[in-house]
């Protein structure tokens, strides 16, 4: 018992501890908080179209440079192939255009915003024609919060922006532009998350045909950092850097696991392990290894759980389960009690004859083909042995 | 054999299937038994119909405060006509001991015959004598009384092999008692022996010779320890607990007909062997737990021998 807990440990010990790591990981790369992307880890490195894809179409790489590089949709609209790739992620992404949104009326847009809440309060805003620069920076910051933590969905957001936008830009405040930039910083979060979801590639794939599958190179890492790189469209990433203690007591654990993993004691607790869950193995009716009468019994366990609903406990004796499954598995009783009484006789009586082995097949047999099931002959039922 | 006795006693005796079972296995386990229950309940009843029923010696002794060790003992008596001292044999000179409300007598009558439970043997006046096989005293006590009783301590409780609890019966068993009550008395009274001495002595050697299988044996042990790790435990199970349950549970398993010991046999035997072994927290007793309780934890938590 002690030995199959340690082992159980030394197992999970690493990969709890490298879970751990990167679960402590901040989500937010420091000078990106403002570009975060719920559920996304932010450590893309998108500030060249390099990192993000590896791009042989000239065209295809100015495109997503303009997108990258662009503050404003109209910037990128001059752009027809990254006005297509942003309308095809969208589109994919969300099921918004964002040329629609521009389209929109006021009702369809508020009725894309899923927050009650925030409907109310730009509602408000809408009806007064006037916000205020604070006004504006306490909505926007509540805008954010309420798309970060997912509970405005990016539709909602993009709306809720439009909205806004709208607003500002009708009361003539100088701070639209501002909106329309973060519109274009949501359209680059899920830019980003299309290029980890594989969605860019196939986008791209079907704008210009220059996705190449065969061109995926191998994986390059390292302690601190790993990059997948992709030839044709190559996505890049790093994965969150793990502090040296944790690093040293997770290979600690990993190098004691592999030792004890090639040394018997950690074999024989396997081996307890596995024969402790499946009772026996795999042979007769998918137990087996052991004696034959134990591996009837343990076959006939499963059976009966199948039938009863019954699940046989570690604490329960098979006298007790006897008990608790008779009124429920029908006929399968008398051949299951006898069975039992087969299990007894080997398991605690020590008659481990030939005369047990073939009164328990026949017991056995007579369950499984009560119960539909292959029954076995004595010759067979031994090659399990 | 043995089934047969059972089989009579539980048709005198109403819903005292188990007690009976349980004394029967203390006996074949060469142990004593602690009945606790409220009088009236056929404590007596119980321990008489065994003894006629083994054709075994019955003696019962009323514990008072005022009860001398000799009372139980004997002494040497000076007899006149002879002008020499006599060993007049007191009535632990017995098979079966019937010892009435054990706690009422005082502590050093109540370790002296529980030396004498030990040590199957009796010392008067520096003549050692030993008792005859098989010796069993079965002993109650009245579990709700407080005033002018002396509690067992611990240790001497520890020499009975097993507590059984003896409840009251249920509204059908007590409706058939009331009916019979006139019929059990008369049949007690009117009891012939199943079975011999001799015969009972070989039942007890075949008893003792059940094969118990190792993986039984670390269950026992496994189930005595888990009783010291239990949070309401402040004592819990010790090895002489685990040896009690291994030979209840032979003992058991002999008057199932069986010549094994499966892990049933166990959990039979496991609550009348530890629940007076046991001392709880007081926190836990004053919440109203229960050694019993705690126990059947246990064995619902320890898993049996697999495969």
């Amino acid at each position: 018992m002690l030995g199959a807990l340690v082992l159980i440990v030394l197992i999970f010990l690493p990969s709890i501890l490298a879970l751990t790591a990167w679960s402590s990981q901040a989500d937010i790369v420091e000078g990106l908080e403002n570009r975060h992307t719920p559920g996304f880890p932010g450590i893309l490195d998108i500030s060249s179209v390099d990192d993000l894809l590896k791009i042989s179409s000239p065209d295809v790489r100015r495109a997503l440079e303009r997108i990258l590089e662009c503050d404003t949709l109209e910037c990128v609209e001059q752009d027809e192939l990254s006005s297509r790739i942003i309308q095809s992620i969208l589109y994919n992404s969300t099921g918004l255009n964002v040329y629609d949104l521009r389209n929109m009326s006021y009702s369809e847009l508020l009725n894309l915003i899923n927050d009650e809440g925030i409907s109310d309060l730009l509602e408000a805003f809408n009806t007064t024609g006037y916000i205020s620069p604070a006004d504006v920076d306490k909505l926007v910051a509540t805008l954010e919060d309420a798309h970060k933590s997912g509970a405005l969905s990016p539709q909602a957001y993009m709306a809720a922006l439009e909205i806004l936008r709208r607003v500002l830009g009708e009361s003539g405040g100088s701070e639209s532009s501002r909106i329309e930039r973060l519109q274009v910083d949501a359209i680059r979060d899920i830019v980003v998350e299309a290029s980890r979801s594989g969605l860019l590639s196939k986008i791209i794939e079907r704008l210009s045909g220059l996705y190449r599958e065969s061109q995926v190179s191998s994986l390059n890492s390292n302690v601190q950092k790993a990059s997948f790189r992709v030839e044709g469209p190559r996505v890049s990433f790093e994965l969150p850097g793990i502090s040296s203690d944790i690093a040293l007591l997770a290979l600690l654990a990993i190098i004691a696991s592999l030792i004890l993993f090639n040394s018997q004691k950690l074999g024989a607790a396997l081996g307890n392990m596995l024969s402790s869950v499946t009772r026996g193995g795999v042979g007769v009716g998918g137990v087996g290894g052991g004696p034959l009468v134990l591996r009837l019994y343990w076959s006939s366990v499963k059976t009966v759980e199948g039938v009863s609903g019954v699940r046989m406990l570690a604490s329960t004796t098979h006298r007790e389960y006897l008990a608790n499954v008779k009124d429920r598995i029908g006929g399968l009783i008398v051949p299951f009690e006898n069975l039992t009484v087969s299990y007894e006789l080997y398991r605690y009586a020590g008659l481990t004859g030939r005369e047990v082995e073939e009164q328990a097949l026949k017991f056995y047999n007579e369950l499984v083909g009560l119960g539909g099931g292959r029954t076995l002959d004595i010759s067979r039922s031994r090659e399990g042995q | 054999m043995i089934s047969v006795v059972v089989e009579k006693a539980s048709s005198i005796l109403v819903e005292r299937d188990n007690e009976i079972k349980l004394i029967l296995a203390s006996l074949l386990a060469r142990g004593h038994a602690l009945l606790e229950g409220v009088p009236g309940v056929a404590k007596t009843y119980t321990a008489r119909t065994l003894a006629s029923l083994l054709n075994l010696t019955f003696k019962r002794i009323q514990m008072t405060p005022d009860l001398l060790p000799s009372d139980i003992t004997g002494g040497f008596v000076f007899d006149q006509k002879t002008g020499e001292f006599k060993l007049r044999k007191g009535p632990i000179f017995a098979n079966i001991l019937l010892v009435d409300e054990i706690n009422r007598a005082s502590p050093r009558t109540q370790s002296a015959l529980l030396e004498a439970m030990q040590e199957r043997q009796v010392t008067v006046e520096g003549i050692t004598m030993p008792l005859e096989e098989p010796f069993m005293v079965i002993a109650t006590q009245n579990p709700i009384e407080f005033e002018g009783v002396f509690p067992l301590p611990e240790a001497q409780l520890d020499r009975f092999i097993a507590k059984i609890p003896v409840g009251y019966p249920s509204t059908k068993g007590f409706v058939e008692i009331l009916r019979r009550a006139d019929e059990i008395e008369e049949a007690i009274l009117n009891l012939k022996p199943l079975v011999s001495r001799e015969e009972f002595l070989e039942a007890i050697k075949l008893a003792s010779n059940v094969r118990v299988d190792d993986s039984i044996y670390e269950y026992v042990a496994r189930v005595v320890e888990e009783t010291r790790r239990h949070p309401s435990v402040k004592l819990g199970g010790s090895p002489r607990a685990g040896i009690a349950i291994v030979r209840l549970a032979k003992a058991w398993a002999y008057i199932d007909g069986r010549g094994y010991v499966i892990p049933d046999d166990v959990k039979a035997v496991a609550t009348p062997a530890l629940a007076h072994r046991i001392i709880l927290n007081p926190e836990y007793e004053i919440e109203g737990v229960k050694p019993e309780t705690v126990i059947k934890e246990v064995l619902g938590k320890v898993p049996v021998p697999r495969p």
